[in-house]
């Protein structure tokens, strides 16, 4: 009796063990317009999937100061979408509106590009 | 065996039908709120959303790192503790809408619950545990009476 339970035991761990969604890495590359602001000190990034969180914003670095900052990571997700913010000075855009939405489903590799606190944006 | 399962399903039934009606009302609600939204999102169903990439009966990649956060036996067995819960919310939301073996799924239910307040959400504050202590508070007493009048559990040993 003892055996049974264990080995049920088992294979209930064994099969839930394999059950479990199957991930990939994404890499992504965002890129974000500032228009009308000056002396920005920090830019950065906030979002769903790790090395972004809501919590902390991931720096993004200036290619143009004021103007034009990208970063690039790569994430490990099962799923086909991210969510994201741009953060400016600490505060983020787009306040009572939804997050921007990243879709990935066929692809590894997404470029995107966006203006603060404009929801129209350009993937590729 | 047999008579303990039949003991395990019988639900119990209050004196007039309408109070067994009243009762139905948050089981259906949550059953539903179950499947559909919080356990779908984590657990394959074929309701999941498409976005999601969850096959049949998989568990979402994040949910088992969410558990094994929660340290002690959830960090030796996250696959298992993460599968069990969205299984518990997924399948058992259906379970409990049918009202068919309610006292097993509602006490599954409960316990995933249990779990969401006080190993998941208590640091947020008690405004991030209502979710779950909604739940629970529903999966607590059909967990007791079982499924009431208006469940398959009535029509299968009446």
């Amino acid at each position: 009796m003892k055996k049974y339970y264990i080995s049920t035991l088992v294979m209930i761990v064994l099969f839930t063990s394999s059950c479990v969604q199957p991930t990939r890495n994404i890499n992504i590359t965002l890129k974000l317009h500032l228009k009308g602001m000056k002396d920005v000190q920090r830019v950065g990034v906030k979002g769903n999937d790790k090395p972004l969180s809501w919590d902390q914003g991931l720096p993004m670095n200036p290619i143009i100061k004021d103007s034009l900052y990208t970063v690039t990571y790569t994430t490990k997700t099962g799923y086909n979408f991210t969510e994201i913010k741009f953060t400016v000075d600490d505060k983020a855009e787009l306040k009572g509106q939804p997050n921007r939405r990243l879709d990935f489903p066929n692809t590894n590799r997404v470029v995107y590009e966006a203006t603060f606190d404009n929801p129209a944006a350009k993937a590729n | 065996m047999i008579t303990l399962i039949k003991k395990l399903t019988k639900p119990l039934l209050l004196p007039h039908w309408y109070q067994d009606l009243l009762l139905a009302i948050p089981r259906l609600v949550c059953g539903y709120l179950l499947t559909a939204d919080f356990g779908s999102a984590k657990f394959g169903l074929p309701w999941s959303p498409k976005d999601n990439n969850l096959h049949l009966f998989e568990v979402a990649f994040w949910f088992p790192h969410d558990v094994a956060a929660y340290g002690g036996i959830f960090k030796m067995f996250p696959v298992f503790f993460a599968w069990m819960g969205a299984f518990s919310e997924a399948v058992g939301g259906i379970f409990l809408l049918a009202g068919y073996q309610t006292r097993l799924f509602s006490t599954l239910i409960l316990l995933t619950m249990l779990v969401a307040m006080f190993m998941q959400q208590w640091q947020n504050g008690l405004w991030n545990m209502l979710p779950a202590m909604g739940f629970a508070w529903v999966a607590l007493y059909t967990s007791v009476i079982g499924s009431g009048r208006f469940g398959i559990d009535h029509l299968v040993t009446k």
